[in-house]
C-alpha cells in the first residue's frame, strides 16, 4: 500500500527529462523493457466482488483462467499474496471484502500443470514456517514448474498472526529480518547443496553405478539462535538454478534484506519522484553488497484502469474507487480509529459526533496500514477539520483519506506512454499489478496495454526463455 | 470364554511365529493328485482353512434369528441343519486325529477318493446334522448357541491339524488317509457349505482367494479322475493362469469359469457361468440348460459371484464385508517401493525428478481405475534416516535402508547407492490436481516436521484443486535426523502419539472453521462473508495451540479424507486405516481391532512383486543382489498376478481395500493395470471411479456435517426453547 491518493490523475505528471542517470543509479536505457506480474492478493478492499463480472475469487478454474491470460499477455509473473489470519475488525471475522485463499504453494503447483512459461510466484513467510521444510517446498515448485518459481519473501511481527502456529508470536520486531535474512541464506544453501552432476546419467548407471555421486550432496547445518536446522535438500537445482527471490519490505531491514539476497523488490514506490529516490537507494546498497545494478528488478505494485478515451478512464476510475468504499466500508474504515461500533452511523452522513476511545490501533489485524499505528488522535482531529471545511459525508471523507494503491489511469496509449518513460529512465523495471476486476481489469491489459508496449518496442512479443529467471533478464545464478 | 475368531488368530498368529520344532520330512508335503503349477504346501493349506473358518464364523455372527429357519439349496436342510452340518465337520477333526490307522496294509486313500461311494448327503451325515443343530435348548436361543460352537470347534480343528505332521496317516471310516489330505477334504467342506449358507441366508458368496484356488484346483482333479462324471458338461477342466477353471467341453468353446462359481457347478449347485478365454470379457455368459439351437448364440446373463437380485444394495456393491466396494490404493512414490527400483525403471535415474514422471505415473494409474494414489514422503532424502518404528512412520523404509546399508555413514550424511532425490508430496499432488479427474490423490505430510495450521490449509487447497480428491496419508516423522531439519528432537512415544492426535484433531477443526455457506455476497449489506459462519477453533493440543480459523474456506470434500498407518494407533481419528500385517491373519484381527475402534475404513498394505517378462521371484533377486528391500512388516507377495488376484479377494472379506506397493513401478503397475484389476473387475469385486466425483464418493464415506453449523443449529434451538 502507498499513502498517494488514488484521485491524482497521473498522466499529467509525465516527465519526459532524460537527464535522471544520476537520480536512479542507473544509466538512461532506451531499449528498456516493461515486466509485468499481477499480484493476486486473494484479500482486501481493492478486489471488486460485488459486480456480476466477478468470478469467483477462490474456484480454481478462476486461478487457471488468470494464469492462461497473463501468459497470453507475456506476463513474467504470476503472483499470490499470503495472509495467516484471517483478517478481523474489532475483533470480529472482517466481512466486507473478499476472503478465503489458498496456500500458495499448492495453488501454484496445481497452476504449473496448466501452464508453460509464465512465472509462478508464492508469497511465503519466514516467520513462521521451518526454513528446510518451505525451502523444500519452493524447490519442489520449481522442478515442478521446470525453474518458473519465485518466492515473496516476507515476515510477520505480530503475535495476532502467531496464535495460528507453535510458536506464537515468538519473534520480537527488530529480529524479523534479522531471521529472514538466515532463513534465506539457510534456504540458499539447501537449494546449492547438489552439486550439478550429482545424479548419475551414464549408461552404467543403472546396472553398476549408484543414483547419485558420492559426496556430491552437501547437508546444512545451521544453528544459531534464530534459525537452527540440519536437512539434506531432496532435489538438485532446478533449470533456473533456484527460485527467484523477491523482497517487498520497505523498512530499512527490509531494503537491506532486498540488496543482499533478493532478485525483485516488489517495491511500494510507485510515484515516479519515489520510486527514482527509492531505485538509488536501493542501488547503493546493492554496491555496498558487491552486486551490479543488473542483479535487482524493481517491481512496484501499481492499479491500472483502462478507457478507450480519457474521459472514459477516468469514469471507470471512479466506479471503481466507488465500488472499493462502498458505504459498510467506510463505517467499518472509521471504526478502526474510533474504537467502537459505529454501524448507527449513515455513512453518506456527516462524521460520527462521539469522541473515539482512548487506544491507540492494532495494525496487525490485516485490514490497517502499519504507519497508521500511532497518532490516532491527531489523525482523526484532522479529519473533522477537512470534513467541516469541505462538508464531506462520512464516504466522501473515507475516499479522500484512506490509504490505497497508486492507479495508472488512461487510455492504453497514455498509460504505455508513462510506463515506457519509467522503465528506460531506470526508476523501475516493470509493475506488479494489483487487478480490482477479475479477470476483466487483467483482459483490458493483456489486450490493449501489452499491444501498445510492444509497438514501443519495451514489451516482448514472445517468450525468449522458458524460466522466471529468464523472463527478468536477471544475471545466471552463481 | 469363548475365544473371539480375532483373538483366536491372533493366537494362531502368534503360534505361527512360534519357532517350530523342524520336521522330519526336509522336503514340504505334496498332493500327489495336484496337476497344475504351484502346488500347494500343507501350510497353504492350513491358512486357508483357518481363513475359512473365519470367514464362515463372521457371516453366522450377522445372521438374525429369522434367518435360522430359511431353506438351503440342499434339499430339506435348514440353515440350522447346514451349520450342524458345519460343526459336526469340524468335530470329526477331533475324532479323526484319535483314531490310529488300520494298519491292515490297505492303500492310503487321498482327499479325491475321500468321498468316493460315501455320497455327499448320506442319510447318516443328515442325521448327525440334525442332531446337532436341535441341540439348542430353546429355538430363539439356538443361532447364537450353535455359531459359538461352530467356533470354537472351527477353531480347535484348525489347530490340531496344523499341529500335526502332514504326513501322519490317520484312521478313516473307510480307509486311512494323510493328515494333509484329510484337511483338504475339511477346506473343501468349509468351503462348498460356506458357500451354501451364504446362498441361504441372502449374502454374497465368500471365500478366501487361496482357498477357492485350492478347492477348486481339487475339483477339478476330482472331475479328472472320474472322467467328468461328477462335473456337469466339463470333460476337460484345467486351472488358467488366473486362477479360474477352464472347461474344455466337447462342443463349446474353452470357457472361463469363476472359480466360485465352478466350485458351485461342480458340487451340483450351479450351472457354471463363463466366459471366453479369448475375448477377456469380464462379461459372463451362463449356459443354457437347453441344448444350443442353431444359429443362436447362448443367452448372456450376469455373472452369479454374488446371487442377489438386481436393484437391492448388495447387488450395487462389490463384495466387500461391509457392502461399500473394495477399493485400490496405489503407492506411487519414485521408481517403486524397492530400494533399487531405479535401476528397472527403463529411464535416467534423475528422470523421477521431473513433473512428466509425477504425471506419467498418476495418469497410469488413473486409467487403470485405482481409486487413490498415495506420494510417499519424508523431510530426508529417501537413501537416509534412521529407525521411526515405534512411530510407524512412513519413513520406516528408508529408516530401515539406513540402518541396514550404512551404519558406517554418519546419519544425515546424504547419498546412499540409491535415489537420493524426490520432490515434496504436497506439490506432486497439487501438481497433477489439474490435470486428472477421478482418482484420488493422497499426499504424506508429516506433523512433526511441518506447520499443522500450514498442513491443514495445504490440504484443504488440494481438496479445491482437485475438486474433492484430496486425501491424507499422516506421517509422524520422529528421528533423530528427521527432526534435526526443523531443530527439534525426537518425542517419546506417548508425546509423539499425542502430537499426532492432537494435530489431526487440528485439521480437522480448521476444516470445519468455514461452515459450507460461509461466503454469501450479499450486495445489499455489502457484506462478502457471514461472520456467524466463520469460526475460530480455539485448539488447546498438549504442546501448543492453534487459534483459526483457517484462511481456506471448507474443503469441498468438507473433510478431507484421512489415512493412517495401524502403527500410529489413530483407529478412531481417521477415515481409513492402512493395516501393515506379514500375514492376512494379522490384517484380517488388526482389521477387526481397527473397525471396533471406530475406523470407518481399512485398507491392507501389499507390497508387490509380479510376474513380467521375468519371474517375480528372478526380479527380487535381481533386485536384492542390488539393494536389499528390508521387512517392513507388510504383506508381500512375489508371484504371478492371478495369485495376486486370489489374495486380494480373499482380503476383500476382511478389508475395505489394499493399498499395493510396486517393487518397480515401471513393470508392475503395467502387470497390475493389464492382469489384476480386470480380473478383479470381472470378479465384481472393483470398479473403476467415475470422473467428477470426490474422493468420498468414490470410497462411500459420507460428507461430514459441520461442527459448528451444526453447534449453530443447536444454539438456535436452545434459544428457541
Amino acid at each position: 500500500m502507498t499513502d498517494t491518493n488514488a484521485n491524482t490523475d497521473l498522466n499529467t505528471h509525465v516527465n519526459t527529462s532524460t537527464d535522471v542517470t544520476a537520480s536512479t543509479g542507473a544509466p538512461y536505457d532506451p531499449h528498456a523493457q516493461v515486466h509485468l506480474g499481477v499480484f493476486f492478493t486473494g484479500v482486501g478492499p481493492q478486489l471488486i466482488w460485488s459486480d456480476p463480472s466477478a468470478a469467483p475469487h477462490t474456484e480454481i478454474e478462476t486461478f487457471v483462467q488468470v494464469a492462461q491470460l497473463l501468459e497470453r499477455g507475456l506476463f513474467d509473473a504470476f503472483f499470490l499474496g499470503e495472509g495467516l489470519r484471517v483478517r478481523e475488525n474489532r475483533g470480529r471475522v472482517y466481512d466486507l471484502d473478499v476472503a478465503g485463499r489458498p496456500d500458495a504453494i499448492t495453488q501454484l503447483s496445481a497452476l504449473a500443470a496448466v501452464t508453460e512459461k509464465i512465472g509462478l510466484v508464492a508469497t511465503q513467510n519466514t516467520t513462521y514456517n521451518y526454513p528446510a521444510d518451505l525451502a523444500r517446498r519452493l524447490a519442489s515448485l520449481d522442478l515442478l514448474s521446470e525453474g518458473r518459481a519465485g518466492w515473496n519473501v516476507v515476515t510477520t511481527d505480530n503475535a495476532w498472526t502467531g496464535e495460528n502456529f507453535r510458536h506464537g508470536g515468538w519473534l520480537e520486531h527488530e529480529r524479523r529480518y534479522e531471521r529472514a535474512g538466515q532463513f534465506v541464506e539457510a534456504a540458499k544453501a539447501l537449494w546449492a547443496s547438489w552439486a550439478p552432476d550429482a545424479v548419475a546419467d551414464g549408461p552404467d548407471a543403472a546396472t553398476t553405478g549408484t543414483w547419485a555421486r558420492a559426496g556430491a550432496i552437501d547437508t546444512v547445518e545451521w544453528d544459531t539462535e534464530l534459525v537452527r536446522l540440519r536437512a539434506t535438500a531432496t532435489v538438485p537445482a532446478s533449470r533456473q538454478g533456484r527460485p527467484v527471490l523477491f523482497q517487498a519490505g520497505d523498512s530499512d531491514g527490509g531494503r537491506e534484506l532486498a540488496a543482499r539476497h533478493a532478485d525483485v523488490v516488489f517495491s511500494a514506490n510507485i510515484a515516479y519522484e519515489k520510486a527514482v529516490a527509492y531505485a538509488a537507494d536501493l542501488r547503493a546498497r546493492l554496491a555496498r553488497h558487491g552486486r551490479t545494478a543488473d542483479s535487482l528488478r524493481i517491481l512496484p505494485g501499481a492499479a491500472v484502469v483502462l478507457g478507450s478515451t480519457e474521459a472514459e478512464a477516468q469514469d471507470k476510475a471512479r466506479w471503481v474507487r466507488d465500488e472499493q468504499v462502498s458505504g459498510p466500508r467506510a463505517i467499518a474504515f472509521l471504526e478502526q480509529y474510533w474504537g467502537t461500533d459505529l454501524s448507527a452511523y449513515d455513512p453518506d452522513g456527516p462524521l460520527p459526533d462521539i469522541e473515539p476511545t482512548d487506544s491507540e490501533l492494532d495494525p496487525s489485524r490485516g485490514t490497517i496500514s502499519i504507519e497508521h499505528r500511532t497518532g490516532k488522535a491527531e489523525r482523526i482531529r484532522k479529519w473533522r477539520e477537512l470534513a467541516e471545511e469541505r462538508d464531506l459525508s462520512i464516504r466522501e471523507l473515507v475516499l479522500e483519506v484512506q490509504p490505497s494503491q497508486r492507479t495508472f489511469v488512461g487510455t492504453p496509449s497514455t498509460v504505455a506512454d508513462e510506463w515506457v518513460h519509467y522503465v528506460r529512465t531506470r526508476a523501475v523495471d516493470g509493475f506488479n499489478i494489483t487487478p480490482h476486476l477479475i479477470p476483466s481489469s487483467l483482459a483490458d491489459i493483456v489486450d490493449t496495454l501489452v499491444p501498445e508496449l510492444q509497438d514501443r518496442g519495451a514489451y516482448r512479443t514472445e517468450y525468449q526463455g522458458s524460466t522466471l529467471r529468464e523472463h527478468l533478464d536477471l544475471p545466471k545464478e552463481g | 470364554m469363548t475365544p473371539t475368531p480375532a483373538t483366536a488368530l491372533r493366537r494362531q498368529s502368534r503360534a505361527r511365529k512360534a519357532p517350530r520344532p523342524p520336521r522330519p520330512a526336509p522336503e514340504p508335503y505334496r498332493f500327489p493328485w495336484w496337476r497344475w503349477p504351484g502346488p500347494p504346501t500343507f501350510d497353504d493349506v492350513c491358512d486357508a482353512l483357518a481363513f475359512q473358518y473365519f470367514l464362515l464364523d463372521e457371516l453366522l455372527r450377522s445372521v438374525r434369528s429369522a434367518g435360522w429357519r430359511a431353506p438351503t439349496r440342499l434339499a430339506g436342510w435348514r440353515v440350522a441343519d447346514l451349520l450342524g452340518h458345519a460343526i459336526t465337520n469340524a468335530e470329526h477333526v477331533f475324532r479323526m486325529a484319535h483314531t490310529p490307522p488300520s494298519g491292515d496294509g490297505s492303500p492310503i486313500q487321498d482327499a479325491l477318493d475321500w468321498y468316493q461311494g460315501s455320497g455327499l448327503f448320506s442319510s447318516l451325515i443328515a442325521e448327525q446334522a440334525r442332531s446337532v443343530a436341535s441341540s439348542g435348548s430353546r429355538a430363539r436361543a439356538r443361532l447364537p448357541e450353535l455359531a459359538g460352537l461352530h467356533e470354537v470347534a472351527a477353531s480347535t480343528a484348525a489347530a490340531i491339524l496344523r499341529s500335526g505332521d502332514p504326513g501322519l496317516v490317520l484312521g478313516g471310516a473307510a480307509s486311512d488317509i494323510t493328515l494333509a489330505d484329510y484337511t483338504v477334504t475339511r477346506l473343501v467342506e468349509a468351503v462348498v457349505h460356506g458357500l451354501d449358507l451364504a446362498d441361504a441366508l441372502d449374502r454374497p458368496g465368500r471365500a478366501y482367494g487361496p482357498a477357492v484356488r485350492l478347492v477348486s484346483g481339487y475339483f477339478a482333479a476330482l472331475g479328472e479322475r472320474r472322467g467328468g462324471g461328477a462335473i456337469p458338461r466339463a470333460a476337460q477342466i484345467t486351472l488358467a493362469a488366473d486362477g479360474a477353471l477352464v472347461a474344455l467341453h466337447p462342443r463349446q468353446p474353452a470357457s472361463v469359469v469363476p472359480a466360485i462359481s465352478w466350485i458351485e457347478a461342480a458340487t451340483g449347485r450351479r450351472t457354471p457361468c463363463c466366459r471366453t478365454p479369448t475375448s477377456g470379457s469380464p462379461t459372463c455368459c451362463r449356459w443354457s440348460r437347453e441344448p444350443r439351437r442353431a444359429g443362436k448364440e447362448p443367452r448372456l446373463e450376469a455373472c452369479f459371484v454374488t446371487h442377489h437380485p438386481p436393484g437391492t444394495a448388495e447387488h450395487a456393491g462389490t463384495g466387500s464385508p461391509r457392502g461399500g466396494g473394495f477399493h485400490l490404493a496405489l503407492e506411487v512414490d519414485g521408481d517403486g517401493a524397492h530400494p533399487a527400483a531405479w535401476r528397472h525403471s527403463g529411464r535416467p535415474p534423475g528422470a523421477v525428478l521431473t513433473p512428466a514422471a509425477v504425471r506419467k505415473v498418476v495418469a497410469e494409474a488413473e486409467r487403470a481405475g485405482f481409486a487413490l494414489v498415495t506420494f510417499d514422503d519424508g523431510p530426508l532424502p529417501p537413501n537416509v534416516g534412521r529407525p521411526d518404528r515405534e512411530a510407524g512412520s512412513q519413513t520406516d523404509r528408508e529408516a530401515d535402508r539406513q540402518t541396514d546399508r550404512q551404519t558406517d555413514r554418519e546419519p544425515g550424511s546424504g547419498a546412499g547407492p540409491d535415489a537420493a532425490g524426490r520432490i515434496e508430496a504436497g506439490t506432486r499432488a497439487a501438481y497433477v490436481s489439474v490435470v486428472t479427474d477421478r482418482v484420488g490423490l493422497a499426499p504424506t505430510l508429516h506433523v512433526t516436521t511441518t506447520e499443522p495450521f500450514h498442513l491443514a490449509t495445504q490440504l484443504a487447497s488440494l481438496d479445491h484443486t482437485s475438486k474433492g480428491r484430496a486425501a491424507w496419508v499422516v506421517g509422524a516423522a520422529n528421528s533423530e535426523d528427521a527432526l534435526a531439519t526443523v531443530g527439534g528432537l525426537p518425542r517419546t512415544a506417548d508425546a509423539l502419539r499425542r502430537e499426532t492426535a492432537d494435530v489431526v484433531a487440528v485439521a480437522r477443526a480448521l476444516w470445519d472453521s468455514w461452515q459450507d455457506d460461509a461466503v454469501i455476497k450479499d450486495v445489499a449489506t455489502g457484506r462478502y462473508l457471514d461472520v456467524d459462519r466463520v469460526h475460530p477453533i480455539d485448539f488447546q493440543g498438549g504442546d501448543f495451540t492453534v487459534k483459526g480459523p483457517l484462511i481456506t474456506p471448507r474443503p469441498p470434500q468438507g473433510q478431507v479424507v484421512v489415512l493412517a498407518a495401524d502403527a500410529l494407533e489413530l483407529d478412531a481419528e481417521v477415515d481409513v486405516v492402512l493395516v501393515g500385517h506379514p500375514d492376512p491373519f494379522g490384517i484380517a484381527a488388526r482389521a477387526k481391532a481397527a473397525r471396533d475402534a471406530g475406523a470407518p475404513l481399512v485398507f491392507a498394505e501389499i507390497e508387490v512383486v509380479l510376474d513380467a517378462d521375468v519371474p517375480a521371484e528372478d526380479r527380487l533377486a535381481a533386485l536384492e543382489a542390488a539393494s536389499h528391500w528390508p521387512e517392513t512388516g507388510r504383506l508381500r507377495h512375489v508371484g504371478p498376478a492371478a495369485e495376486l488376484t486370489e489374495l486380494l479377494i480373499g482380503l476383500a472379506e476382511v478389508v475395505d481395500g489394499v493399498r499395493l506397493h510396486p517393487a518397480v513401478l515401471a513393470v508392475d503397475l503395467p502387470v497390475l493395470t493389464a492382469e489384476v484389476l480386470p480380473a478383479l473387475a470381472a470378479a465384481r469385486l472393483h470398479r473403476a471411479p467415475e470422473p467428477d466425483r470426490t474422493l468420498r464418493d468414490t470410497l462411500g464415506l459420507a460428507r461430514p456435517a459441520n461442527r459448528f453449523a451444526a453447534a449453530a443449529t443447536t444454539d438456535a434451538v436452545r434459544t428457541a426453547i
